[in-house]
């Protein structure tokens, strides 16, 4: 019971929190957008259906609009990330697969294993976002090198996130 | 039949993935960069009564207090003015606060702490400091959302001087200090450092007011008109206080427009 209520607050907090403090948190000009309802979808436990991830997707992407007033560009882009997520999860998985208590978090997979799904999914999130904003060709170019920095300088965000609030193990 | 169900339970997932996608870029196309209706009324005043609990915590120093005066004072004098010249077209101004802006992306919505309670309504143009700064789109009762000159789906109608040609500004996205100007004659006169103002014509704002200035680069031919860049006036990364015009008599230049079907360019 408890640990369903710790992944639900896992991926509830970040978006609740994103839409009440952080739906502008933009920085260097637009270069590194913070989207924390994203570190929310990231932390979808891994067993989760390709259909739950799409539902829950399209409906944070839906609440950041609602609040941003951006008209479906956060949840285009969020249930594109979704789409993407099992398949980035198959390409990540241990050898032997993932273990029914795994949980998609850096203390439980780990630091690298974490960065190279954050940042590989984030990337698909910022792409597919940035070049919707963008709407012009010759505007493409910059809105792939602002994915790029927004996703590298994310993902260090996130673990640094993930790393001040994860729980100390216990030991006997 | 059977076939399509296999079909469908086949492919679900990327069936409901492309519903929701359908749905989403529906939404995108249909609202980005002028978002109106229902929801955005109700969303607007939802948000702006969280904006404006937030930016009380910006507003613990005096120097606040003493702004909104000068605010006032100035929409008061605006207006004054623009009475004691007896322009053809007249202008009120009420002074308000941005409670939320942004700057980086491509619609840049910003909303304003006054709604229909205080007269405001869509259309109406948004000035700083006498610098055009864009125009309300949506209103809920106590608040309004408005979209700034960088905003890449809309287009203002401007001079070059106050007695060059008529043609259309248009933000182009990136630089929120630069946009063009459009079908420019090539007869026309100009230098880098000359007033872009507004034309009036599309009933925003009064005519004459400060856009921004012709940039200091050379404008491009397309063979029949010039395209000319434009230095923004307006600081829209430090926009904290505006004020809304009513052009006096629009609604009767509206439908005299509309009568003839015609439009501002």
């Amino acid at each position: 019971m408890n640990n369903q209520v710790l992944t639900y607050g896992r991926v509830l907090i970040p978006l609740v929190l994103h839409v009440l403090f952080f739906q502008h948190a933009s920085f260097a000009s637009g270069w590194w957008y913070v989207g924390l309802h994203l570190l929310g979808l990231l932390l979808m436990p891994l067993q989760s259906s390709p259909l739950l991830l799409l539902a829950v997707a399209a409906g944070f992407g839906c609440a950041v609009d609602m609040a941003t007033l951006e008209g479906g560009l956060f949840m285009s882009s969020a249930v594109f990330m979704a789409m993407a997520m099992p398949a980035i999860n198959r390409l990540l998985a241990p050898r032997e697969g993932y273990e029914v208590t795994d949980q998609p978090t850096v203390s439980a997979m780990g630091v690298q294993w974490f960065a190279i799904r954050c940042l590989l999914l984030l990337a698909v999130h910022h792409l597919w976002m940035f070049g919707l904003e963008a709407g012009r060709w010759d505007l493409i170019p910059r809105a792939i090198g602002k994915a790029f920095t927004s996703s590298i300088l994310s993902t260090g965000l996130f673990l640094l996130v993930l790393l001040l609030t994860r729980r100390q193990r216990t030991t006997r | 039949m059977r076939n399509l169900w296999n079909l469908i339970v086949q492919y679900h997932i990327a069936l409901v993935f492309l519903i929701l996608q359908g749905i989403a870029l529906t939404w995108f196309v249909g609202s980005h960069g002028y978002p109106r209706g229902k929801w955005v009324q109700r969303s607007l005043e939802w948000q702006g009564k969280w904006d404006q609990r937030m930016s009380q915590w910006d507003r613990l120093t005096e120097l606040d207090d003493l702004n909104r005066e000068l605010l006032a004072e100035n929409a008061t004098l605006r207006a004054e003015l623009h009475t004691a010249r007896r322009d053809g077209v007249q202008s009120t101004y009420q002074g308000a606060e941005v409670i939320r802006s942004t700057w980086n992306g491509a619609s840049n919505p910003f909303v304003l702490n006054k709604g229909t309670a205080q007269g405001v309504k869509p259309g109406l143009g948004l000035l700083q400091n006498n610098r055009v700064v864009g125009r309300v789109v949506e209103v809920s009762e106590n608040y309004a959302l408005a979209l700034p000159l960088i905003n890449k789906s809309m287009e203002w109608s401007v001079r070059i001087g106050p007695t060059g040609p008529v043609a259309r500004l248009v933000w182009e996205g990136g630089d929120v200090t630069r946009a063009m100007v459009y079908d420019v004659p090539r007869s026309a006169s100009f230098a880098p450092g000359d007033s872009v103002v507004s034309s009036g014509f599309q009933g925003y704002f009064p005519s004459g007011l400060l856009i921004g200035k012709v940039a200091d680069e050379t404008p491009e031919f397309d063979g029949q008109f010039l395209t000319v860049p434009v230095t923004l006036a307006a600081d829209f990364r430090a926009i904290r206080y505006v004020e809304i015009a009513t052009v006096q008599g629009r609604m009767e230049l509206d439908s005299l427009a509309n009568s003839n079907g015609q439009q501002a360019p």
